[in-house]
């Protein structure tokens, strides 16, 4: 056999990875005016398959994914005057209790429901340093310091519970999950104001370029093989 | 065929939704005591490639997995109710609220809604009404006009008929404007005509007097003014369309990739 067909297996490999970049950069797009939203990078790794014992020769290094780390860079921040919108300049998440589970968040567009605690967008209740709910007055103006203690009136009524991790996973609806233990968080929370996506969207066009042009140069290298493959074929015609 | 091409086509969705909310903004930008909205986004589903945690070698653990993203979502539409500016009419009707309260209207046919506009008119009855004729609760009633010199609200909301009775000045107490504000006021639903109706989420109106805690002073021979800020709506306007031009680049490209794999085979 003239032509390997294990070079176009691993050109394929390839190109599946192009097209996973792309589903990776087309969310990150998507989400690029998502409060609180953290881009999401794809890593490649390659990966050597075991020499062929009746061929040591060839030697295949297929590109594989590795993981997709939330990338935790600050986003800018908007101002919106809304005295229950809160953003994290630095690093944390506000701690959110789902159900009997608590998970995390940098969206910080609170409300305060019927009963008066303060919750999230999806009416999840914010927890305290006590993981405790945070109950507020409404008829009370809300001051709310770059700690995240929460004064009404002058008295200290709760401290939000900010947490860091080294990596965290996105489960949608602006929502983390950590893993491993928290860590060190170094910030300040900002009243009246609205972290923006941190996605650039300049970066992630190149990176869209970047995506089309990988595929087409697979595309091209297939298509020679695949010429090569004919005319050996042809060989035999004659 | 690709998860790219959705994923784009829910952030084009998005950024049209966004720009709905926009043009609402600016088309209300001169409305009586009317109040901006935000449309506000989160991230959808990601699937689970690979979960982070799990034994990649006999000592190592994959510290944050393989996920992909579908796309983004809407939230929800906030409405903002920060208060607008007041602006001097001199009309004796015109009621503007400085704080954080709502006047109650009656609806026609039964309910019950609550406004920011206090651009009010007396209808042939001599009631309070909104510029639809449905009526301020509780009733304030005019009578007699032919006596009456002029109608005096102060902060606190008493209404004071000012009449002319033979040469003689003479003041009547017609009752107090209440103002009535809510635990929650971005989830209160708006139904147009500059009204507002109570939720679940909202929670029970609460009543008070104008001019004690928080509930806001009554300006008379005012209007609140939409809260409306054109040069931060222009902005919105300008990222609502970027995002929208880059997302459907994502579908372009995508579509660009697709036909490289169409070609393959000649």
């Amino acid at each position: 056999m003239s032509v390997n067909f294990q070079s176009l297996y691993v050109l394929a490999s390839g190109g599946e990875r192009a097209f996973e970049q792309l589903n990776t950069i087309s969310n990150n797009i998507a989400n690029v005016n998502t409060p609180g939203f953290k881009k999401i990078l794809l890593k490649e790794m390659s990966q050597k398959i075991p020499d062929n014992p009746g061929q040591s020769k060839e030697l295949f290094i297929f590109p594989r994914f590795e993981d997709t780390p939330v990338v935790l860079s600050q986003g800018s921040i908007r101002k919106t005057d809304n005295p229950l919108d809160l953003a994290i300049n630095g690093d944390g998440f506000f701690k959110v209790k789902v159900g009997n589970k608590s998970i995390l968040t940098r969206n910080g567009h609170f409300h305060i429901d019927k009963d008066g605690y303060l919750v999230d967008t999806n009416y999840n209740y914010i927890l305290d340093k006590q993981d405790k709910k945070i109950k507020l007055d409404p008829t009370k103006d809300i001051t709310i310091l770059e700690n995240g203690d929460i004064y009404q009136e002058g008295n200290l009524v709760a401290s939000l519970n900010i947490l860091n991790f080294y990596s965290v996973k996105p489960i949608g609806s602006s929502y983390y999950t950590p893993n491993g233990n928290p860590k060190d968080a170094n910030f300040k929370v900002l009243q009246g104001f609205l972290e923006n996506s941190n996605v650039n969207p300049i970066k992630s066009m190149v990176e869209l370029i970047n995506a089309q042009r990988r595929m087409e140069m697979y595309g091209t290298m297939m298509r020679s093989l695949d010429s090569l493959q004919q005319k050996s074929n042809e060989i035999g015609k004659a | 065929m690709i998860r790219a091409l959705w994923t784009s086509a829910t952030g084009m969705e998005a950024q049209q939704t966004n720009l709905d909310v926009i043009s609402n903004n600016i088309a209300n930008v001169n409305t009586v005591g009317f109040k901006r909205s935000r449309a506000n986004f989160e991230d959808l589903i990601y699937q689970n490639l690979k979960d982070p945690g799990v034994l990649s070698s006999t000592e190592t653990r994959v510290p944050s997995g393989i996920q992909i993203g579908l796309g983004v979502k809407l939230s929800d539409v906030s409405k903002e109710f920060s208060q607008g500016s007041l602006k001097k009419t001199d009309r004796q009707f015109d009621l503007a609220i400085q704080g954080r309260g709502f006047f109650k209207i009656e609806l026609p046919g039964g309910g019950e809604a609550y406004t920011r506009a206090g651009n009010f008119n007396v209808d042939n009855e001599g009631y309070l009404v909104t510029p639809e004729g449905y009526r301020l609760s509780p009733n304030i009633q005019i009578t007699s006009p032919e006596t009456l010199v002029s109608v005096t609200i102060s902060e606190n909301g008493n209404v004071i008929a000012v009449r002319n009775q033979g040469g003689t000045q003479t003041t009547e107490d017609l009752g107090q404007i209440k103002l009535y504000r809510f635990i929650n006021p971005s989830g209160l639903q708006a139904v147009g005509q500059n009204l507002f109706k109570q939720t679940d989420a909202s929670g029970d109106p609460i009543e008070g007097d104008p001019n004690t805690d928080g509930f806001g002073k009554i300006a008379q021979g005012f209007l609140e003014m939409s809260n409306v800020n054109i040069v931060e709506e222009m902005i919105n306007l300008i990222v609502a369309q970027r995002a929208y031009e880059i997302n459907s680049k994502g579908i372009t490209t995508g579509d660009e990739m697709l036909r490289t794999v169409s070609t393959l085979k000649s």
